[in-house]
């Protein structure tokens, strides 16, 4: 164990719960389970609760950028394959999933995927393979990419929708490690200050939320009538971009959609306005209109590059445009990527012994899975619902 | 003289009922601009020509200004509240003079809210063409009496019981269920009953919120609502509630969340939120902090067992306008708002216009969508799409401007 590891172990209470309540009986015995995902402290203490359920596990990376090297060490200490490195290329990337599902002669029986991309394989190069029991993907951008295969081979569990991910990491996870990345690494006040947030969603509002409660005036941008009008019954002011660019201080983006800000948004802002984007893709900010107007970039300190545009202004960006709390900042705190992993351990197990009767397709979490991660989270915070 | 529905009194009192109403309605209209703004389409276009609706929904100035549309639009109207007290009677007045066939006054016995469902039901001789119903009571006798109600062609049902009790009716027409959208469930519930409950409460008791303990049961929609205006007042607010995934979202938005026993004992305010009955029982009642006020702003006036506060109460003093005063046999005293009905209607005026507006807006585009195309037998939700285009009209109302969607 790395002191990492260990204080990412102590603040996931909802996967000990399960390892408590399911590591005697070992429900994954005899299953072996293929994974992508970020090979981070959280994500090793999902795979050491699936190790601890009885399943055999190989693990490739789901980004070329987020590896955390000693966490992969101590794994492969532990005899798991780890395929993943820092900075690897996106060919190394794409490698370490075929290893992944070449590992068996019969391939994985279950798979946990991100970003969709050992589903596509196993449909593509590696379609030869018998069709895994279940798998299951937990990002919105996974579940898009899944529309492209054509029709599945197996039942897929849509782990993204749930109440963790509704309740707990979008509006108050993503959106405290936004606006925490943005304000350290910008080094700014927020008090007083003009801080845009495009989008309204459950990311949005959140976001909106806490830059509030930092004391920043908080103008929300929309493209949906029915968000924005909650926007405007929460108290914030709402306006087109173009009028907010001219306005704000702070921007930040999170709508899941491409150009939210654009060339003429750009050259609409204040100088010395900050830039950062909280999506899931690199294109919220209009990069390509960006670097057409940059005259000149300096990096002012770690994560924050300050661009000279064609009118003389400056902006500075956050992490590149690329999602800044992963990639400037210490992305989501181990309690809220407890509640989203533990999410997805519970479609595994408690799916399983019915999955036979599953079409293939994709599937919606079963509503239990839902209910034992709020019970353990509830437990987790001292929450007594009735006399006790 | 006797008008349709049982409204008493002599010429020159009906005169001045209408004159009132009218005022009513044109104060209601200047704050209901999305529902206005659907009538001038539908003066234009006349989509119910030839429709003759029947309407069972609290008969409000808001409620009338809905009615002015449906006959602007071309449709023949009768109409009736659907409970006893909530007809506002110089508003069912103007709509009278408007040729509007209304039955039912303020102050009806029981039985005479259902003779009026009967009446509305059957104010046409050949029966309505549609029905507008909220709680879903004219759909289900016209189910079961179909062949009394050869014409009609659809119907719309706007509460959340309603559109479960139609779901399990064995239908031959279609049901517009006007519930499950953005624009109500936030905006009426959240903010307007939000705001409306705490204005009730405050109409009635006169107290100031800051620095209290202020216990919300329930986190549902109207709870959430309650807790965030409550605490926004500088109420210490405390959440009580049956489930764990709604116990973490409260705990989550800042809220303290505490078993039921455990936050009464420590109420100053405690305001039932659920739509279950039996929410307040004996057992927090023996708790309570003597002087604590006692309301409910839930579905009805079950979620505060009165017969459990009746069993505790030695005397009970009508001490202002909707609050008694229940002296307890144990020496404490506890204030019971409205009786334990909804506070926001009984001591407040209900949601405001502007939040009708939008919910009414949803039934009014609903209804005139069935002049231009009656859906398959069945329930039906209403669509995203009207769901946007409702909020789309009330943030040009509000001189709100949003970005475009790029194009795809």
């Amino acid at each position: 164990m790395t002191v990492k590891l260990d204080t990412a172990t102590a603040r996931m209470p909802v996967l000990a719960a399960i390892r408590r309540e399911f590591g005697e009986v070992a429900p994954l015995n005899g299953h072996r389970i293929a994974l992508c995902g970020h090979v981070t402290a959280e994500t090793a203490v999902q795979v050491r609760t699936l190790l601890a359920l009885g399943a055999e596990i190989v693990w490739c990376a789901s980004s070329t950028t987020t590896t955390d090297e000693e966490i992969a060490a101590a794994m492969r200490r532990d005899g798991v394959v780890v395929h993943g490195k820092r900075g690897m290329s996106d060919a190394d990337l794409a490698r370490g999933a075929h290893e992944v599902l070449s590992v068996w002669p019969e391939g994985p029986t279950l798979v946990l995927d991100e970003g969709a991309v050992l589903i596509t394989a196993l449909h593509r190069d590696f379609a030869h393979l018998p069709a895994p029991v279940l798998a299951t993907e937990k990002t919105p951008d996974g579940l898009a990419a899944l529309a492209g295969v054509g029709p599945l081979r197996f039942p897929v569990i849509k782990s993204d929708e749930s109440f963790g991910k509704d309740a707990v990491d979008n509006p108050h996870g993503t959106a405290q490690s936004l606006v925490e990345t943005i304000a350290t690494v910008s080094a700014r006040l927020l008090a007083g200050k003009v801080f845009v947030v495009a989008g309204h969603g459950r990311v949005g509002s959140g976001v909106a939320q806490k830059a509030r409660g930092l004391g920043a005036r908080v103008v929300v941008t929309e493209v949906s009538a029915t968000k924005a009008l909650l926007a405007v019954l929460n108290g914030y002011e709402v306006l087109p971009m173009r009028e907010a660019a001219r306005i704000g201080d702070f921007f930040c983006t999170v709508t899941g959609k491409p150009g939210v800000i654009g060339r003429d948004d750009l050259l609409a802002m204040k100088s010395g306005a900050v830039l950062a984007n909280g999506g899931h893709l690199p294109w919220e900010i209009d990069q390509e209109a960006l670097s057409a107007l940059a005259t000149g970039r300096r990096e002012l300190a770690p994560g924050l590059e300050e661009l000279t545009l064609s009118n003389g202004n400056t902006v500075e960006l956050l992490g590149g445009g690329h999602i800044v709390n992963l990639s400037a900042g210490r992305g989501n705190a181990s309690e809220v990527m407890d509640v989203t992993f533990a999410s997805q351990v519970l479609a595994l197990q408690l799916v399983l012994p019915k999955a036979a009767d599953l079409a293939p397709g994709l599937h919606a979490l079963p509503p239990e899975c839902d209910e034992y991660v709020a019970a353990a989270l509830a437990k987790a915070l001292g929450i007594q619902l009735d006399e006790k | 003289m006797r008008l349709p529905g049982g409204a008493r009194g002599g010429a020159h009192v009906t005169e001045e009922l209408v004159r009132a109403g009218r005022g009513a309605l044109r104060f209601a209209r200047s704050q209901m601009p999305v529902l206005d703004g659907i009538q001038r389409e539908a003066e234009r276009t006349r989509p119910l020509a030839g429709h003759r609706i029947s309407g069972c929904v609290h008969l409000t100035k808001e409620t009338g200004v809905l009615v002015e549309l449906l006959v602007a639009a071309g449709a023949e109207v009768a109409w009736t509240g659907g409970d006893e007290v909530s007809t506002q009677d110089e508003v069912a007045e103007a709509l009278r003079a408007a040729g509007v066939r209304v039955f039912g006054r303020r102050g009806m016995t029981t039985a005479e809210v259902e003779q009026g469902i009967d009446d509305v039901l059957k104010a046409f001789p050949a029966g309505p063409t549609i029905v507008l119903d909220n709680g879903s009571r004219m759909i289900e006798r016209v189910v079961r009496d179909r062949s009394a109600f050869p014409e009609l062609v659809a119907a719309t049902e706007k509460t959340t019981e309603g559109s479960r009790r139609v779901r399990e009716l064995d239908l031959d027409f279609p049901v517009v269920s006007v519930n499950d959208i953005v624009t109500k469930w936030e905006v009426d519930n959240t903010y307007g009953t939000g705001q409306s409950t705490i204005d009730g409460i405050l109409r009635a008791t006169g107290a100031l919120l800051a620095g209290k303990r202020f216990v919300v049961a329930g986190f549902g929609h109207v709870g959430r609502g309650v807790a965030i205006r409550a605490a926004g007042l500088g109420a210490r607010v405390i959440v009580t509630c049956r489930s764990n995934e709604t116990a973490v979202r409260a705990r989550l938005a800042g809220f303290e969340v505490l078993s039921p026993v455990k936050a009464a004992a420590q109420a100053d305010f405690l305001c039932t939120a659920t739509g279950y009955p039996d929410v307040v029982t004996g057992e927090q009642l023996d708790v309570l902090p003597s002087g604590a006020v006692l309301c409910n702003t839930g579905h009805s006036v079950t979620e505060i067992n009165l017969t459990d506060l009746a069993a505790r109460t030695a005397e009970v003093e009508q001490v202002r306008p909707h609050v008694a005063r229940h002296h307890l046999r144990d020496g404490r005293y506890v204030d019971l708002l409205a009786g334990g009905g909804l506070v926001n209607l009984a001591a407040g005026e209900g949601n405001p216009s502007e939040v009708m507006d939008v919910t009414f807006a949803n039934q009014a585009l609903a209804t005139l969508g069935l002049g231009a195309e009656v859906p398959a037998p069945g329930v039906h939700e209403v669509t995203a799409e009207q769901d946007e285009d409702v909020a789309r009209r009330k943030l040009a109302a509000m001189g709100i401007r949003i970005d475009e969607e790029a194009a795809a």
